[in-house]
């Protein structure tokens, strides 16, 4: 019985999606976090050699102030992988309380919640997130509370249909025939049931974020320079595309593996 | 099955229960009063829609406000001996009782445990919450309760997913979930509609055996007349959201009073009774009433064979008493008892 249960049944783990994605991300992370030690080059420092091809020294090449392009690929995954998950955390603790009592209560308080959420989705992320952001400026901090709020609505939409539907099982009208309240079965019931779900949306959120990010410092208001972050990286790439198009490349590449790794993370079915 | 309580407590009083659906304006329950003494079995029995389970929800408190409105009063004495009118009563007062002076068991043990608890998980938790017990306590009444449910290997149960269990088993833990607390009323809505005959059978005796051990009173909503006839003191026969016929078990079954009872009984398949016997089954014709535009007079006279035009269309029989300590609502159950 069991062996036939583990042959469909099986658990993320099981899934060769899920395994890529967390190679990919795992990869992305370790590189990040060991950037100290794997670069070669201070990645701020100006060299004498701008816009030259790869080469022996330099792997991918040095950009228009002859910095190395390796090591600022390297360092500059610390700001996107901060900016995406801080977001992702952000964004699941604004969405998630929301969409529980939302979806738990019901009734006007749902209503008026949903139309809230409604109004902020149906303005398109990227422009709110620029907006924002020209307004506060770009730092570190601020794009994490930009995207975070960009994505909440998200969130908490997902949670509160999930709510809805757990709410009317029986296991739920039982607790409620126990004596439990409101506050404890959306804890010890509700919020158990949803986890899954949330674990997904927060991997697509991370992906969401770091993609936003990388556009918002492509168009000018992300993380301020000299600082490397991919997104900038690729703006001024594009400039000495015909130059050199490692300097445009190798960062985009860098952004699409991340992305796509916490997709692969968040689309396996659970 | 429990004439031999001398002292007949009174434990619940339902009187003049009326329940109207807010989103359609539905009354699913008119005039419903019955009541329940400790340690009594009562069936509630009808058809789909007739309002038996809207009855049980209501005496627990489940008809969620905005979704009906409820006039009338039931009437409850709880553990601490205090008469409880449970009508209106706010929701964290209704919380204590239930679970605590009522249970309930629903009908569908596929899904009324949550499926990422362990059964033993889910038992504690229900333990601890009405019980202010040590760890290791919970656990040894959790594994009590099990053995009590028959449930063969409990400590294996204990550890069990709901998933990994089959529906008799999860209806018997359930039933365990409902026993933790010692409840003087359990509602059990048609618990074993979902199960095998056999599984039934089983379950129903082990109710009856704790009913008895526990002086607990049970409101078994069912539709099965077999069960009610077998497990039941007394019986309310259901019937668009009225009692129509109420009195001891035997009675009511025997010698039904009430149209709709006979022809409930008639409907009844019963092995040994064949075509040769001359006794097949005779539905009832046509349908249960919509309860948004019920009939005038007695709400069964359109299905009744027994029905006169002119009275019985036109006026609503009131529940009377009528001999073997029943009650009945019809305008000629005296012309046409035999």
């Amino acid at each position: 019985m069991r062996g036939v249960g583990k042959s469909w049944r099986r658990g993320p783990l099981g899934s060769p999606r899920f395994l890529v994605g967390l190679g990919m991300i795992g990869a992305v992370c370790l590189l990040s976090a060991l950037a100290d030690s794997l670069a070669r080059f201070d990645p701020t420092r100006s060299g004498v050699f701008p816009l030259s091809p790869p080469d022996a020294t330099h792997w991918l090449g040095t950009d228009e102030l002859g910095r190395d392009i390796v090591s600022r690929v390297l360092y500059g995954g610390r700001p996107s992988l901060l900016i995406g998950i801080g977001a992702a955390a952000l964004s699941t603790l604004i969405g998630v309380p929301i969409g529980l009592v939302a979806g738990y209560v019901g009734g006007r308080l749902d209503r008026l919640t949903m139309q809230l959420v409604n109004l902020l989705i149906s303005v398109p992320g990227l422009i709110l997130a620029l907006i924002i952001t020209a307004m506060i400026g770009p730092s570190l901090t601020n794009l994490v509370l930009v995207l975070g709020f960009v994505t909440w609505p998200r969130v908490a939409r997902l949670v509160r249909g999930q709510a809805l539907a757990i709410r009317e099982t029986v296991f739920v009208e039982a607790a409620r025939a126990a004596g439990g309240g409101a506050a404890w079965i959306v804890r010890m019931h509700i919020l158990p049931n949803t986890l899954a779900i949330i674990a997904t949306q927060f991997s697509l959120t991370v992906a969401y974020s770091i993609f936003t990010s990388a556009s918002l410092s492509f168009l000018g208001v992300g993380i301020p320079p000299p600082t490397p972050d991919w997104g900038g990286m690729v703006r001024s790439g594009l400039n000495y595309l015909a130059l050199n198009p490692t300097m445009a490349l190798a960062p985009s590449v860098a952004v699409a593996i991340t992305v796509l790794g916490f997709f692969f993370l968040g689309s396996t079915r659970k | 099955m429990n004439a031999d309580i001398a002292v007949q407590e009174k434990l619940l009083e339902v009187d003049g229960l009326s329940a109207t659906f807010r989103s359609n304006s539905v009354r699913a329950l008119r005039d419903v009063s019955f009541r329940i003494d400790a340690g009594e079995v009562v069936a509630l029995v009808g058809e789909s829609g007739s309002g038996k389970s809207t009855t049980g929800l209501a005496i627990m408190g489940l008809l969620e406000r905005g979704e009906a409105s409820l006039s009338g009063s039931i009437r409850l004495v709880r553990k601490s001996g205090e008469r409880a009118e449970l009508v209106g009563l706010a929701e964290n007062r209704m919380r204590s009782v239930r679970g605590n002076d009522v249970a309930m068991i629903f009908q569908e043990p596929m899904s009324s445990l949550d499926p990422i608890y362990s059964v033993g998980d889910q038992i504690a938790e229900a333990i601890a919450a009405h019980q202010d017990l040590p760890r290791a306590r919970v656990e040894d009444e959790a594994l009590r309760l099990l053995t009590i449910m028959a449930i063969p290997d409990p400590a294996k149960c204990f550890v069990s997913y709901p998933h990994q269990l089959s529906g008799g088993m999860r209806q018997r833990v359930m039933i365990a979930m409902a026993l933790s607390c010692r409840p003087r009323l359990l509602v059990a809505d048609e618990p074993t509609t979902a199960l095998d005959v056999t599984i039934q059978a089983q379950i129903i005796d082990q109710l009856g055996i704790l009913q008895r051990d526990a002086g607990m009173a049970v409101l078994f909503v069912t539709h099965d007349l077999g069960l009610a006839a077998d497990l039941a003191d007394r019986v309310l026969v259901m019937y668009a959201g009225q009692i129509v016929e109420a009195g001891p078990a035997d009675q009511v079954f025997s010698r039904p009073t009430m149209p709709y009872t006979a022809g409930l009984m008639r409907s009844r398949p019963r092995i040994g009774a064949g075509r040769a016997a001359g006794g097949q089954i005779q539905p009832i014709p046509g349908g249960v009433p919509d309860l948004a535009r019920l009939p005038t007079g007695c709400t069964f006279h359109p299905r009744c064979a027994h029905a006169v035009t002119g009275r019985c269309d036109v006026t609503l029989p009131a529940l009377e008493p009528a001999d073997g300590g029943r009650a009945v609502r019809c305008l000629r159950w005296r012309e046409i008892t035999p």
